[in-house]
């Protein structure tokens, strides 16, 4: 069973998430929250498995709290829930440390299907974000070969970025490239985590260009 | 200013023609101002006998004697002296145009070749030093050959003899003034004159350049004259070139000030041309005998007339243009022309001939006033160039940020515009889709007929389109694949919660070229208005989606397709097809797509063409 902290500010819709959450026989709902301040003191005391959370809160930003939890190294998996799943707001959110998104509309099953591929290791994504990820590594979408072994993704990672880019699912990727669903979700993951460490780095690299951070120390 | 110039042209004047004169030589020094002369070829002293000897004063000048040829002639002075202490020697200020000197029975030395053509010396002074050995205590003869330069052109200047510390200074002083001064003036004009045809070599369109080349080069030649000892020439051809350019030197700079000061008079100065031309032919036709009472006389004075017109073109300049520099250059001519005049009266025994010419003087203060307007106007018009070029730069920057700024309020505006457009186009499509879904659910919960299923799926069209309007404003460079793999992303759910498959047979075809964010929307729109009208009313389990190329036989033009095919029932109730399908032929035509419906009770399938360019 999997602890879930949810921070939701709209009320019904964090009363139907709860609800959706309490219902599955594998989730525990520890605390709803409406606001940053709570939700920082409920991971403070309890360290949940699962955050849920939305980025909009009334004192604060759900990316602060993605960014904390990852700071400090707590092991708890963040999904962000949003409403159109637009690429701003799902790539902020995997660049600060997310594992994945849930559409705050999305159905029961839907929900806790998502929660539940999260904990077993695979991430959820969509072809426009695909599409992006890949213009984020600066790869080209329909260029068959990349040999550059400095690249951070691996050429595998790149052919599942592609084939996400052109709709196809987790299960035709698999087939396509001979390997289990699990896999093709496993490389997703690490793709969303790769990103992360490509945007602290690039973020670290231009501190020190521009002279706000000191390497050499 | 003015004053100072012509006080120092003044005392210029004077020393040149007063400065050499041995008047005023000390008591040793012998001069003979008389002498004898006797007319005859041979080439020795004639004999003091000889009953042809005639008493003549000195300066003795041939012009009036009208002789019929050029063979010399010879003079004696006689004089005696008691005793001869320091070296001596015998000057001769002034000879036309050579001459031999013997003392007693011994030839002393000549001025050069005394054959034709003769050496010419008639603007240099001769003197023979350390003539003492030929000296007797007591009677002494001086014997002078004179060569004249012409039948009637000859000249013998007064003759001095006497200790070589007294009369050498003297010659030194008159040769320097009727010699190397004139050498100095000759190589200044020349160089004026070659620098400035350098300048006029590269720019040959302003002529005033290229005259004023032709009048330095003409007035050193004229100096030349002055000095030049041995020429290659006969003496007429060669003083026809030197009256010919005097006349030059006029032309030239008459034709030099019309173009400077930028005078058009084209008529007179074709006259000028032609009188220069004939006037040369003239002097070169014209008989020996005549030659020099035409060239003195007639061409010389002709010129004076053109001189006054020159004097007078300046003076009206400088009236109505007053400058200083315009003023030194009145100056500066009124001086030359007094110098040539002076020279002219030389040449027609007025004056005497012993005078140093003075025409080279006047050409390098009358050029050198000139070549120093032209210094003055290049610079000038170098300066005026750069200010210019400053003021030109500072218009180009203000003209270049006005453009910048500019085109940064047309950008801005441009900007405004297509973001007016989009949400026009936003607005359009909220207003048509999510506005009037949500309208309608109002409208259910105040009629009080709440019912859960339709309520949902009323605000559940509404959520979809909206998230089909921000589907669409991802840019998906006219990659059709990518809205067909977004629009799956999004419907996917939905199929799944309905049991229906997909079946992703899509390819990589070719990009529409101007798939704008609106017409995406709009095939975004068709593709879920046929999904959703399968879903609804298909009763089908597999949906499978296809994309290619195929070229139309008609027009030989290639298209892509989007095929959409569903293994339901098809169509079998026209009714069902209603406004949905209605509305996908209208967004086909909007989008330049062209839809084909394909139906049979084995599944229907769309197929959307796009033609690609």
């Amino acid at each position: 069973m999997y602890s879930v902290l949810l921070v939701e500010d709209e009320n019904n819709t964090r009363h139907r998430l709860a609800q959706v959450i309490e219902n599955h026989p594998e989730l525990k709902l520890i605390e709803s929250d409406a606001t940053f301040a709570a939700a920082m003191a409920c991971i403070e005391r309890t360290r949940p498995d699962v955050l849920l959370c939305d980025l909009d809160l009334p004192d604060g930003n759900g990316i602060d709290l993605i960014k904390i939890i990852r700071e400090r190294g707590y092991h708890t998996e963040t999904m962000v829930i949003t409403v159109f799943a637009d690429e701003q707001h799902v790539l902020s959110a995997i660049e600060a440390g997310a594992s994945g998104y849930l559409l705050k509309d999305g159905r029961a099953d839907y929900i806790a299907e998502s929660i539940m591929q999260m904990m077993d290791g695979g991430s959820p994504i969509s072809a426009s974000i695909a599409r992006h990820l890949l213009k984020k590594f600066k790869v080209d979408s329909n260029d068959a070969e990349q040999n550059d072994n400095q690249h951070p993704l691996s050429k595998q990672e790149v052919n599942v970025l592609r084939y996400l880019s052109k709709g196809f699912s987790s299960s035709d990727i698999a087939d396509l490239l001979d390997i289990s669903t699990h896999t093709v979700t496993t490389y997703i993951k690490r793709i969303y985590r790769k990103l992360a460490v490509h945007s602290r780095s690039q973020a670290v690299y231009e501190a020190h260009k521009m002279g706000i951070i000191n390497m050499d120390n | 200013m003015r004053y100072k110039l012509t006080q120092l042209i003044s005392c210029l004047f004077l020393l040149a023609t007063h400065a050499v004169s041995a008047n005023d030589l000390s008591e040793s020094v012998i001069s003979f101002h008389q002498a004898w002369f006797v007319d005859t070829q041979i080439d020795t002293p004639p004999p003091v006998k000889d009953n042809n000897w005639r008493q003549i004063k000195l300066p003795d000048n041939w012009y009036n004697i009208h002789r019929s040829d050029a063979k010399p002639a010879w003079y004696r002075m006689d004089f005696t002296i008691n005793e001869v202490k320091d070296s001596w020697g015998i000057y001769l200020p002034a000879v036309n145009t050579n001459a031999v000197v013997w003392l007693n029975s011994k030839r002393i030395g000549d001025g050069g070749r005394m054959q034709d053509p003769a050496a010419r010396n008639w603007h240099r002074p001769l003197y023979f030093n350390s003539v003492e050995h030929h000296l007797l205590q007591g009677r002494n003869s001086l014997y002078i050959q004179l060569k004249p330069k012409h039948s009637d052109y000859g000249f013998l200047g007064k003759i001095y003899i006497g200790p070589d510390a007294i009369l050498q200074p003297v010659y030194k002083q008159r040769s320097l003034i009727k010699q190397t001064l004139i050498e100095i003036s000759t190589v200044l004009l020349f160089s004026f004159g070659l620098f400035i045809s350098l300048i006029w070599f590269k720019r040959r369109k302003n002529t005033m350049y290229g005259w004023f080349a032709a009048a330095c080069f003409s007035w050193a030649f004229v100096a030349f004259d002055m000095v030049a000892q041995n020429v290659p020439i006969s003496e007429r051809l060669w003083d026809t070139f030197v009256f010919s350019s005097v006349g030059w030197i006029v032309i030239s700079i008459i034709i030099f000030l019309h173009r400077f000061w930028d005078v058009r008079r084209e008529r007179f100065e074709r006259f000028l041309l032609w009188f220069g031309i004939i006037g040369s032919a003239v002097l070169y036709l014209v008989g020996d005998e005549n030659f020099y009472f035409v060239s003195s006389f007639v061409w010389d004075n002709l010129l004076i007339i053109f001189s006054l017109y020159m004097t007078w073109f300046i003076v009206n300049h400088c009236v109505k243009n007053p400058s200083r520099d315009a003023w030194i250059l009145v100056v500066a001519t009124v001086v030359a022309i007094s110098f040539g005049g002076h020279d002219n009266l030389v040449q027609m025994g007025m004056l005497d001939f012993d005078r140093p010419h003075l025409i080279p003087f006047g050409g390098i203060l009358m050029l050198g006033v000139i070549a120093w307007m032209l210094i003055k106007q290049f610079t000038d018009t170098l300066n005026e160039m750069e200010k210019l070029n400053q003021e030109l730069d500072v218009r180009v920057k203000a003209k270049s940020q006005e453009l910048v700024q500019n085109y940064i309020l047309i950008k801005q505006s441009e900007q405004e515009k297509t973001l007016n457009r989009e949400r026009e186009r936003i607005m359009r499509d909220m207003h048509d889709g999510t506005g009037g879904h949500l309208v309608s659910a109002l409208a259910q919960v105040e009629a009080g007929n709440i019912d859960k299923t339709t309520l949902s799926e009323t605000l559940q069209n509404a959520l979809d389109d909206i998230r089909l309007t921000i589907d669409s404003l991802d840019p998906v460079d006219e990659d059709i694949v990518a809205v067909l793999a977004m629009f799956r992303s999004r419907i996917e759910p939905r199929l799944r919660h309905s049991g229906i498959q997909i079946q992703w047979k899509v390819q990589d075809v070719p990009t529409i070229t101007g798939f704008s964010p609106e017409k995406v929307l709009q095939l975004m729109h068709i593709l879920h208005e046929t999904v959703t009208n399968i879903i609804k009313h298909a009763q089908a389990d597999t949906i499978i989606f296809r994309t290619g190329v195929y070229a139309t036989t008609e027009k030989e033009s290639e298209h892509v397709f989007i095929e959409i095919e569903d293994n339901g029932k098809g169509f079998c109730n026209k009714q069902e097809q209603g406004r949905g399908i209605e509305n996908m032929h209208y967004r086909s035509n909007a989008i330049h797509a062209q839809l084909e419906l394909f139906n049979s009770n084995q599944g229907a399938t769309v197929r959307i063409l796009f033609a690609t360019s």
